[in-house]
């Protein structure tokens, strides 16, 4: 480089001011907390996802299909997936933006948002923080319910033996009037049937039938408007007792 | 600036002393402008004159982005991060411009390649040194540079690391690949005997 050219440059800097130090400290902690951020979203997504995944009623839906796969392929939380998937990118991204993400490798960071995802969306489920978002989400976001409509829609294969919907008429513990999912009313008759290849502790016996409770059951389609039941689930998840996990 | 005072004293403390008073940017400038230019004109293929904008432009931004640099890296190396940004940002200016050919591969640095590449003894010596810098410069510029980096700028893997900003085993893997497509377009070019 010639004299003249390093002339140039000095005479080009003198009017030029580096840029101040807080900048590139402020890009630092934006990248650490933006990507802590993106994590703690992931982990409350995946919170969602085991939420969703965990109350899907496999073991009555099986009653009714013989093999599971479809009922698993209809209500995987898809939504919540692909947000888990962005917000793994998100964090990848931001961690990359540190001063020394470079250094990090593809397959390294990736296991560690996916594990730290997990094991924050695990305390997070055990928060309860999936089953609120979850609820949250479907009774105030119309496009959310929307979305969620093919999980439902599984319990109004009345002709399978599944149906779901509100009580809204209790004329005695053995029989009730059930708004579906579609609106259709339905007279239910709860019978038992002991034929059933259930485990000898599946039945909900803590359970009280009322009128605005929300239910899932497996049965008997008699007509348009008659159910036999011989197995009656909260749809709501958060039923207590031996009933609930079913595999 | 004295040029004795300038390469007594160390990077940090120029670059301290920069932020000061920026007359002092010619000590950096005077202790970089030989080994950032010759690593311009080794990675890219550009005229002289050329090379000299991008090293000027590298130094400028260097200047605004003092602050940028710690003390956990080597200076050099993020200078040289400078530079390999300045030569990717203009890397479509020159990609069509003709081949330079430049007879710079010394005996040392022969024999280095040779022995990394485990090139056969049977090679012609002097047909390889010839046309070294022709194969090197028929490389993907990701490939000749961590070449360049490593063989003729002796740099190590945690340097290239820092400068080309990659994880180190992804260095590991892109000098690898590099060495076997050497080797290979050696046995294409016939510099066997």
């Amino acid at each position: 480089m010639n004299k003249e050219l390093k002339k140039t440059i000095l005479e080009k800097i003198k009017n030029i001011q580096p840029k101040a130090k807080w900048k590139f400290i402020l890009k630092n902690y934006l990248a650490w907390i933006f990507g802590a951020l993106s994590l703690l979203i992931g982990a409350i997504t995946t919170a969602v996802i085991i939420y969703i995944i965990q109350n899907n009623d496999y073991g009555l839906y099986r009653l009714a299909h013989p093999s599971p796969l479809n009922m698993v392929a209809k209500t995987l939380p898809y939504f919540w997936i692909i947000s888990l998937i962005i917000f793994i990118i998100i964090v990848y991204y931001n961690l990359k933006h540190t001063k020394k993400g470079y250094k990090l490798e593809l397959y390294k960071i990736s296991i560690i948002v996916i594990l730290a995802s997990i094991f924050l969306g695990i305390i997070f489920y055990n928060l309860g923080l999936g089953e609120k978002i979850d609820h949250g989400f479907s009774q105030r976001l119309p496009f959310y319910r929307q979305m969620m409509r093919p999980r439902q829609m599984i319990w109004l294969e009345t002709e399978q033996g599944l149906l779901a919907g509100k009580i809204i008429n209790l004329k005695n513990p053995e029989n009730f009037t059930l708004l579906d999912l579609n609106n259709q009313e339905w007279e239910v008759i709860k019978l038992e049937n002991n034929q059933l290849p259930l485990p000898p502790n599946f039945f909900p016996n803590n359970f009280n039938l009322q009128i605005g409770l929300d239910i899932k059951a497996f049965g008997k389609k008699i007509d348009q408007n008659h159910f036999q039941a011989f197995i009656i689930r909260p749809l709501k998840p958060s039923f207590p007792g031996p009933g609930r996990p079913f595999r | 600036m004295e040029e004795q005072e300038c390469l007594q004293k160390k990077d940090s403390e120029l670059v301290r002393l920069t932020l000061e008073n920026e007359e002092y940017f010619f000590c950096i400038m005077k202790k970089y402008e030989g080994p950032l230019l010759k690593y311009i004109n080794r990675i890219t293929n550009i005229h002289p004159e050329d090379a000299q904008d991008l090293l000027q432009e590298t130094f400028i931004k260097a200047y605004i982005n003092l602050n940028e640099f710690d003390l956990s890296l080597k200076f050099s190396s993020w200078i040289y991060r400078i530079a390999h940004n300045q030569v990717i940002d203009n890397f479509r200016k020159f990609k069509n411009q003709p081949e330079k050919i430049n007879s710079e591969i010394n005996e040392k640095v022969l024999e280095k390649i040779k022995t990394d590449l485990n090139i056969e003894k049977t090679i012609d010596q002097k047909i390889l040194k010839k046309k070294l810098n022709h194969l090197i410069n028929q490389l993907d510029i990701k490939y000749k540079e961590v070449i360049v980096l490593k063989y003729l700028e002796n740099k190590t893997y945690d340097e290239i690391s820092d400068i080309i900003k990659k994880p180190v085993n992804t260095v590991g893997t892109l000098i690898k690949r590099a060495k076997e497509k050497l080797n290979h377009l050696i046995k294409q070019n016939k510099i066997y005997e």
